[in-house]
């Protein structure tokens, strides 16, 4: 017998829709995620991928349909409710979004200090190991301002994985690295989901990147999924939306 | 006739827009209200915040009261000599400041300085996705960003009023004596008879409700800033001419209640 407890995925998007002013940017969305797993998402740049995550955080609310996290209706919860559903991620924000007032060091603990529940000293050593595993060493006096793009990514990154969250969504994290860092930072995301269990959503134009990660992608045209599978079938697939994507070719079924 | 219909529906337009912006600053006074008593405010921010706004704005506050007592003591002080009773420059130089200048220059001033500031640095942060950002750590940002904001503006705007006041009184009358040959002794025993300790009051308290206006429309128009950095443009212009006509409207509607009040 099947449990039900097994089959019910963690995060799911039940035919959800978006208008911004009359931009309807979401329109009908429907995708799961399992525990555990990595999901990419991949599409045209301004098709909601961004969106989707807020959607997920309730940093924004559809106009329709169901946002579910383990069975939970995320457009329904009231503000201590968000607060314990946020508890659960991480984000890495597509611009980074590192607090600028503050120190790198500081950005990195932030999310465990607003835990509240570690030692100082302990804090200070999650946030040098985790600085050191997206390749930044020795920086966590400096102010972000004074980083490169690339950099401030990597430290968003630290900063979305460091309080050890349970789903971790990152918004194109390999995006302006140059290809050797966007490996490492493609190893750290494998790893954070082999060691930890975490689950991952993953918004990327990088392909390289998406095979690498996915354990399911799934691809977004106009606010709905026009194509889903393992990075196997993704690549084989005879869709010619997905082929023109993946191959990156301006002429085909989606317009610029 | 119906450019004319065209621009009441305007103006429809823009005053329910209005009433709606003053409903959202009412509701985020009683936001800040609520975390006020609910949590302890971050004690590190806050300091920052007195410092930027309280002692950061001193020089600019002693300049505008000295130079407002100054030319109030001036621009009388000729009158009252043709009349014969130049000791009454005293008097008005010290009401003069203490009921209207005083607190609505150093507001202004404030609201120019200090709002267009906390709009921006709010702004930006919107726009940036800071304030996402913090909202998924599960940091509410009225408690972190708004609160010790509004507890600084709010405190340290009497503060500076009755330093301006001071300072204006100093200027005023020591340019009247020093400067325009009035006999200090008269001009002081004059603006003594008339100054009660109630005029301090009623410019401190015109200060701190301007200070905790200014902050509160000033934070709204910050978080709620959409769209680059046209966006923070927008919310910084408006934080400030907002707070400005804010300030103004309200000294009116203080000063009569005040008056009331002092009877
Ligand atoms: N808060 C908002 N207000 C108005 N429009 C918005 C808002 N957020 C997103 N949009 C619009 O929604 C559309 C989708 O935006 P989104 O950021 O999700 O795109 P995306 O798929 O992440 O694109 P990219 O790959 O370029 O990041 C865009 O056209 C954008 O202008
Ligand atoms: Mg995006």
């Amino acid at each position: 017998m099947e449990k039900a407890t097994n089959s019910h995925p963690l995060i799911s998007f039940e035919n959800v829709y978006k208008t911004f002013g009359n931009l309807k940017v979401l329109n009908g969305l429907n995708f799961t995620v399992n525990k555990g797993e990595t999901l990419v998402i991949i599409g045209q740049s301004g098709t909601g991928k961004s969106v989707t995550l807020r959607c997920l955080l309730g940093l924004i609310i559809p106009d329709k349909g169901k946002v579910l996290f383990q069975g939970n209706n995320i457009p329904d919860m009231n503000e201590q409710e968000l607060i314990n559903l946020r508890s659960n991620f991480g984000m890495l924000f597509q611009m980074a979004a590192l607090f600028d007032s503050m120190t790198v060091g500081e950005n990195v603990a932030f999310p465990i200090m607003a835990k509240g529940e570690k030692p100082l000293d302990e804090t200070n050593n999650i946030v040098t190991e985790t600085l050191r595993a997206v390749g930044l060493t020795g920086i966590e006096h400096k102010m972000p301002a004074e980083l490169s793009g690339g950099m401030k990514k990597r430290v968003g990154l630290a900063r979305a994985v460091a309080s050890n969250p349970n789903v971790i969504l990152y918004d194109e994290p390999t995006t302006g690295l140059d290809p050797i860092t966007a490996d490492a930072i493609n190893e750290l995301i494998i790893s954070t989901q082999k060691q930890m269990k975490t689950t991952s959503i993953v918004v990327t134009h990088d392909m390289t990147s998406a095979y690498k990660v996915a354990d399911r992608m799934i691809m977004l045209h106009q606010g709905v999924v026009v194509g889903s599978g393992t990075p196997d079938e993704i690549r084989n697939s005879d869709d010619p939306m997905i082929q023109q994507f993946i191959n990156g070719r301006a002429d085909g079924p989606i317009e610029i | 006739m119906n450019f004319i219909i065209h621009n009441l529906n305007n103006l429809g337009l823009q005053i329910s827009d209005g009433i709606r912006e003053i409903g959202k600053v009412v509701m985020l006074l009683m936001e800040t209200i609520k975390w006020i008593l609910r949590v302890s405010p971050d004690r590190k921010n806050l300091v920052k915040q007195f410092y930027f706004v309280g002692v950061q704005s001193l020089p600019v506050v002693l300049v505008t009261g000295a130079f407002t007592g100054m030319v109030l003591a001036f621009s009388t002080y000729s009158e009252f000599q043709r009349l014969g009773v130049t000791s009454w420059v005293g008097p008005l130089v010290s009401k003069g400041l203490t009921q209207q200048l005083a607190p609505t220059l150093v507001g202004l001033m404030l609201a120019g300085r200090v709002g267009c500031a906390m709009a921006a640095e709010l702004g930006y942060m919107a726009v940036s996705e800071q304030i996402d950002a913090l909202k998924t750590m599960g940091v509410n940002p009225v408690k972190y960003l708004v609160v010790p904001r509004v507890i600084a503006f709010t405190a340290m705007t009497p503060l500076l009023t009755a330093f301006a006041m001071l300072i204006g009184i100093i200027g005023g009358l020591g340019l009247a004596v020093y400067g325009l040959g009035a006999e200090s002794h008269y001009i002081w025993t004059k603006t003594i008879d008339f100054m009660v300790g109630f005029d301090f009051v009623r410019g401190m308290i015109k200060g701190m409700v301007f200070g905790l206006s200014t902050a509160l429309i000033c934070c709204h128009k910050g978080i709620s800033a959409t769209g680059g950095a046209e966006g923070v443009g927008t919310a910084t212009t408006k934080g400030n001419v907002e707070s400005c006509i804010s300030i103004l409207a309200l000294n009116l509607f203080l000063t009569i209640i005040l008056g009331t009040i002092a009877g």
